[in-house]
């Protein structure tokens, strides 16, 4: 039996230890598309929180009962049908959200973080355990969207939350906006820097060369 | 337990055990949460025909909201698109294959344009296919139109829904014009399915800007007005910029400003309209001589 994983180390390891973005490098393509705009961020980062929470959870407690033959099949529905209740609260409760991060929800599904941490860690640990690494994973990828979304937003559009911090040269200010932050390669360049200092603080993540 | 859940029988039932709990999740919500998305996208197509109309977002936050703005500035009219007249009214309610419409007074609120363009009965098909440079195989009978009316009355603009083929979707959305029927006064999409960051940026509100006041038809009553490719001239009253990476949804875009904005499409309304709008003022002159 092997020990009891401690609730903070679920949570907090994969945030900075084991972050799923910076370690693994998985997730990127919601990364680069919906991190344009704060709000657009922290909505993406609640919705892939819950669907790996619950889909971890979900997977874990039938995970003794699960064919091996059908098991990614049954963990994909599990995904896609959480996937789809998250699109549906959306429409209801957040429209023109949702309206903006249109097809990225749904790509949600084809996240390889909550895939990775149904197959990888849902499958053999506790509910209670995969549960909780399902949070830790979420807030991992989160922090992630966030740093980048909060460069993005702020240099690309100089607001952040949709308020306006640096006036636009356009709009009477003083501040020209870098227009490169708006386009996808700036997620890249913002998280290569966000991996190279993480992997100042741990060097162990660092690959051989 | 462990020794037999690889078993065919329970491959079966772990398989539909998980699909019946997973669609009873997913439905439930889909029914129960029905109400509201309706009503959002109710709001969402009448926010685009306020904001098509020139309306900006702190407007209609000062009037009260969407919905308010809407009910005390918007008039809407069904009009058949043949004649360009609110007419046949009753014609409508019969073809209305799920009774929604029972009477002449509901078809402003209920009457459904897109879903009717898929209706036998409310609809033609092309009978030349050349003519659907849209791309909308079907063309419905009866269309909305709005009137933009100022706080006196007056009617200000008009705001017509157009649809069409870009790339990859229907795009769908409305174009506002000035009451000379010649001068464009906004242009928004409220749902389309385009590439984000190419085809999609014809919800670029600086894109958007640039259809105030370009115009629509030349001296000989085509539908001049084209999204071309590159920089349009400045002095061109009939370019719009081309959006960057977007040939298709570009030329979609023009194809169906073509389409509605021709003989197929309000061309009647229009023309009945201007004629109109003449004979009132001709009236209007009469009387002053008497």
């Amino acid at each position: 039996m092997a020990k009891q994983a401690s609730v903070m180390d679920l949570i907090l390891d994969p945030i900075f230890k084991k972050n799923p973005i910076a370690l693994l490098v998985l997730g990127i393509c919601s990364a680069l598309a919906v991190t344009t705009r704060m709000d657009k961020a922290i909505t993406m980062s609640l919705a892939v929180i819950f669907v790996t929470a619950f889909s971890s959870a979900g997977v874990a407690m039938i995970r003794n009962r699960i064919p091996s033959s059908i098991r990614i099949i049954v963990q994909m529905t599990i995904i896609a049908s959480l996937v789809m209740l998250v699109d549906q609260f959306l429409k209801a409760f957040s429209y023109g959200l949702s309206k903006e991060l249109a097809v990225f929800v749904g790509l949600i599904i084809t996240n390889c973080i909550v895939m990775g941490r149904a197959e990888g860690f849902a499958m053999s640990n506790s509910v209670r355990d995969s549960f909780l690494d399902g949070i830790g994973n979420g807030l991992g990828y989160s922090i992630i969207l966030v740093v980048v979304a909060f460069f993005r937003e702020l240099f690309g559009s100089g607001k952040l939350m949709n308020v306006t911090l640096l006036e636009k040269v356009s709009d009477g200010g003083w501040y020209e906006p870098n227009g490169l932050m708006l386009l996808s390669p700036s997620a890249f360049f913002i998280i290569g820097i966000f991996i190279w200092v993480l992997r100042t603080f741990y060097p162990d993540q660092m690959e051989e060369a | 337990m462990q020794h037999n859940k690889d078993s065919i029988l329970n491959t079966f039932l772990v398989a539909i055990g998980v699909c019946l709990v997973c669609s009873f999740l997913v439905s439930s919500a889909a029914v129960g949460l029905k109400e509201l998305q309706d009503k959002n996208a109710e709001q969402d197509r009448k926010k685009n025909i306020l904001q098509a109309a020139g309306f900006t977002h702190d407007e209609i936050q000062e009037a009260g909201g969407v919905f308010d703005l809407f009910e005390s500035r918007v008039e809407p009219v069904v009009v058949k698109l043949d004649s360009g007249r609110p007419e046949e009214l009753e014609a409508l309610v019969e073809a209305d294959p799920k009774d929604k419409i029972n009477q002449v007074e509901d078809i402003l609120d209920q009457y459904d344009q897109i879903k009717a363009s898929k209706n036998k009965a409310m609809s033609d098909e092309f009978e030349d296919k050349k003519v659907d440079i849209a791309g909308i195989t079907r063309k419905e009978k009866w269309s909305h139109v709005y009137l933009v009316k100022d706080e006196d009355d007056a009617v200000q603009k008009y705001v017509f829904p157009i649809r069409g083929k870009g790339l990859w979707s229907i795009l769908k959305g409305f174009i506002a014009v000035e009451t000379d029927f010649q001068t464009i006064a906004g242009l928004t999409y409220y749902e389309h399915a385009e590439t984000p960051g190419l085809g999609g940026e014809v919800d670029n509100v600086s894109w958007k800007e640039k259809w105030k006041g370009k115009a629509i038809y030349s001296d000989d009553g085509e539908v001049e007005i084209e999204v071309i490719k590159g920089i349009a001239d400045a002095g061109d009253k009939y370019a719009i910029d081309g959006l960057s990476g977007a040939t298709i949804t570009s030329r979609g875009v023009t194809n169906m400003l073509r389409f509605w904005l021709g003989p197929e499409g309000f061309g009647p309304y229009i023309q009945n309209q201007k004629s109109g709008s003449k004979v009132s003022a001709v009236n209007q002159a009469e009387n002053n001589n008497g």
